[in-house]
């Protein structure tokens, strides 16, 4: 399966790597090697371990077992500066640079250039400016990082790892918030890096990019490679079968529920703060809808000013043809909407809490007399919930933050399921869980669709979208540029309206 | 049934660590086991409880109320300037104009912090001192005078037996364990706590919450002024600063944490005997006070070691074994949690 190459030419060799968290195993037992001037691609689904790999190779996280061997010498990393001398790069997907510093303080940041005891700042610049250069990026590196675009500041971020002149360097992701013309840039750069002999991993979930730019892929599914071969042996069809282990079909439940364009369930209008434009949408009895685009056009802030939160002014929304006045999250909750929050652990989780509290926090003043808590019919109610979710618990007194990824999802949907929502608004809600609770998820979405909720879905992950969504609104810069329904929602449309700066459907700007 | 048993299971390290310290004392000191002994330090110990419940209280939102001090100092002034010939109005009045006036500044705290949004440690430091002032201004030097048949029922002994203060004491604490543990406030309190985006994402009242927390301590802090001049049987316009810290330190070492959330008041009557007892027991064997002040200290320091690192005061854990490791790894889970 790996290309027959003698051991020499490898430069990275990764053996028999295992690491688990508690309830998963993130990474198991993998096989892996990088040689000079190679692009390696590496693709699988959210929570197939690639993340979670190359933290292993960059030192954040330590492997339980296994070996890694970059030119013929064992290492360990305990953390990232030791994998960084080791000459391991890292170009993550969140930006690490800090806005209100300059470009060149940004680039040699903890790793200051000095004369004598004090920061050599001329040659921080002059250096910046070099590198900068190298990567063909010509900008003032007195420059601060807020006042640049998205895609130049990813550039400041190679730049930043390339000044430690790493022999790997690893893109997690670096594409996910580029437009076509700004990764066209980004692959002028990777092909000047390949060219001076440096092992290149590149992380994508834009599979046809992946197909563009590499030599080699690697599809990881369940923490296990599946395969490594040459670029040309794949199609985007090959791929996603591979990283999927099954046909799509079977993973995403059927979309049989009827929908009854007459039946207006429920309707937004308001005017999006950034843009100020207008996005208007309705949903129609029994449709699931996503809201889809690159990730940080607005979307998240749209969903959330449903729900009572900032984003959107001049609201009107109306459930079953009712006007509801929304403008906090008491009174939404009091409407009947439901918002599963984009992250977890800062916005969905009690992690301190008992799982009861957790389940029970939105809907509490439903089971009181006087302030004083129904117990009985509060342990039956949740009881109940936690039971149609199959939430693996020990007891419902356990506190939250002992649960794995999945059940702590289960635990959100849990909450909000109880308080018998009209509009469910979800945003990312198989972010980090595994492929058994996706399915879950994906088979509740379809329940509730059926039962009449109003269920909107943002998503980042596009195959997702396009499995469990029966109409798609996509959003760039704060507006609607398209709206696919049903045979229309594939991944072309999808980026082409992703991209585009008018909407295609009318050809407004 | 479970959720008591873990509760309670919490709260045994603390009171053993009492008993282990009031058995030292008797045998050092054998006149320590009397009863007579016993129900002095209660009474003496008493305000301190109920600071210490009243900052529990605001802790456990995530708070912190640095007026506590001046608000008993308010309160005892008012109780001890009330007319204190025996009528039963007039024990009404001794009663309730200083718990309202408590309460009163409490929700005005409260009101303070949530609405203007500002970090309750200023604020109840300004408050602080503002009402101080007042307390001066009313009562510059210490005096006044409160009825001699209240002050017996309040510090003495019921049916000559019972000593007054702990009947007081275990009522209020059982109320506010019950406030705590089975109103939708008391779960509020701990959700704010948790985490006040989830809370008020949840439709938690987040304000309203606060505002009544922070009452609830004026109240209570209100118990101890009253009591206090009960005792006093007169008032000292400086009486509550040493409560302000002290009064954290007790909440602390009852369980719980500064981050909010986590802990409860079962705890404090054991917190606050430790802290007691132990000044009790260097005073007996006549060590100077300079280590009596290091002794304090480390006490704190221990206990913050107990709640905020998020090691628990449980039993199992402390005698090791496979349920010290499994609450290990469970406790790793949530920080590795691991973001593919």
């Amino acid at each position: 399966m790996i290309t027959n190459l003698s051991p020499e030419e490898h430069l990275l060799t990764i053996s028999g790597i295992v690491k688990s968290f508690p309830g998963t195993l993130a990474v198991n037992n993998v096989d892996f090697v990088c040689k000079k001037g190679e692009i390696h691609g590496l693709v699988g689904e959210n929570g197939a371990g690639k993340s979670t790999l190359m933290k292993i190779l960059a030192g954040v996280h330590q492997p339980d077992k296994g070996q890694i061997l970059i030119s013929n010498k064992e290492r360990t990393f305990r953390n990232y500066s030791e994998a960084r001398k080791a000459g391991v790069g890292i170009v993550y997907q969140e930006l690490s640079l800090l806005p209100d510093l300059s470009v060149a303080e940004n680039i040699y940041m903890g790793t200051w250039l000095k004369r004598g005891r004090f920061i050599d700042w001329e040659e921080i610049k002059k250096k910046s400016k070099i590198i900068l250069n190298e990567i063909g990026v010509d900008i003032d590196s007195n420059e601060l990082v807020s006042a640049l675009p998205m895609a130049i500041r990813q550039m400041v971020e190679i730049a930043k790892v390339l000044t430690q002149n790493p022999e790997i360097i690893i893109f997690d992701e670096p594409t996910a918030a580029l437009s076509i013309d700004e990764v066209n840039r980004l692959f002028k750069i990777l092909k000047v890096l390949k060219e001076k002999g440096k092992a290149i991993i590149f992380i994508s979930h834009r599979l046809k990019e992946v197909l563009d730019i590499s030599d080699v892929i690697t599809v990881m599914k369940d923490g296990q490679i599946v395969i490594t071969e040459k670029t040309d042996y794949f199609n985007e069809d090959k791929l996603i079968s591979a990283m999927v282990g099954r046909e799509f079909s079977e993973i995403f439940p059927p979309k049989t529920n009827k929908i009854n364009k007459e039946e207006n369930i429920f309707s937004f209008q308001g005017i999006f703060k950034k843009s100020k434009k207008r996005v208007d949408f309705t949903l129609s009895k029994g449709e699931v809808l996503g809201i889809g685009g690159l990730q940080g056009q607005g979307q998240i802030a749209l969903l959330q000013s449903i729900f009572g939160l900032k984003g959107c002014t001049g609201i009107k929304m109306t459930v079953f043809n009712k006007k509801i006045e929304v403008k906090n999250p008491i009174q939404a909750i009091r409407a009947g909407i439901s918002l599963i929050p984009e992250n977890r652990n800062e916005e969905g989780i009690f992690l301190l809490l008992s799982i009861l509290q957790n389940i029970s926090a939105s809907t509490i003043d439903r089971r009181q007399f006087w302030g004083l808590i129904k117990r009985k019919k509060e342990r039956d109610a949740i009881e109940d919930i936690s039971n149609n979710l199959s939430i693996k618990l020990v007891s419902f007194d356990q506190i939250a933050q002992s649960l794995s990824g999945g059940n702590l999802q289960k635990l959100v949907l849990a909450k909000w399921l109880l308080s018998d929502p009209k509009v469910m608004v979800m945003l990312e809600p198989t972010k980090g869980v595994d492929v058994g609770t996706k399915q879950q998820i994906y088979r509740l979405i379809r329940k509730l669709a059926e039962k009449e909720v109003a269920v909107i879905v943002y998503t980042s992950d596009m195959l997702e979208l396009i499995g469990i969504c029966d109409r798609v609104l996509i959003m760039n810069h704060g507006f609607f540029t398209a709206n696919l329904e049903r045979e229309k929602i594939t991944e072309e449309n999808i980026m082409r309206a992703s991209v585009s700066n008018i909407n295609l459907l009318t050809g407004i700007k | 049934m479970k959720e008591k048993q873990q509760n309670i299971r919490l709260y045994i390290p603390i009171y053993l660590i009492v008993i282990t310290i009031y058995i030292v004392a008797g045998i050092i000191e054998p006149t320590f086991f009397t009863w007579n002994n016993n129900v002095n330090l209660f009474t003496r110990i008493t305000p301190l409880i109920f600071a210490g419940l009243a900052q529990t209280f605001v802790i456990l939102i995530g708070g912190i109320d640095l007026s506590i001090g001046a608000i008993i100092s308010i309160t005892n002034v008012i109780a001890a300037s009330m007319p204190y010939i025996d009528t039963p109005i007039n024990i009404i009045l001794w009663l309730f104009v200083p718990l309202l006036a408590g309460l009163t500044i409490g929700l005005i705290n409260g009101l303070i912090i949530s609405k203007g949004g500002f970090p309750p440690l200023i604020v109840t430091l300004a408050t602080g001192a503002i009402w101080l002032g007042v307390t001066l201004y009313i009562m510059p030097i210490p005096g006044g005078s409160i009825s001699l048949s209240v002050s017996r029922a309040v510090t003495g002994k019921l049916f000559k037996v019972i000593p007054s203060p702990l009947l007081i004491l275990v009522i209020a604490i059982i109320i506010c364990h019950f406030i705590l543990r089975r109103t939708e406030f008391g779960r509020s309190i701990y959700a704010l706590g948790g985490n006040e985006t989830i809370a008020y994402e949840s439709g938690i009242s987040c304000s309203k919450v606060k505002i009544w927390v922070y009452g609830i301590s004026g109240l209570l802090g209100a118990c101890s002024g009253i009591f206090l001049s009960a005792w006093m049987f007169s008032a000292d316009p400086l009486i509550g600063e040493p409560y302000i810290l002290n009064s954290i330190a007790v909440a602390v070492i009852a369980g719980t944490s500064l981050s909010g959330g986590k802990g409860g008041v079962v705890g404090i009557i054991g917190g606050t005997y430790v802290f007691y007892l132990i000044n009790n027991i260097l005073n007996l064997l006549a060590i100077s006070s300079f280590y009596q002040f290091i002794a304090k200290g480390l006490i704190l320091i221990l206990a913050l070691i107990f709640t905020s690192s998020g090691v628990n005061l449980d039993l199992k854990e402390w005698f090791g074994g496979y349920f010290y490791k499994k609450g290990r790894l469970l406790k790793k889970a949530g920080n590795d949690e691991q973001k593919d």
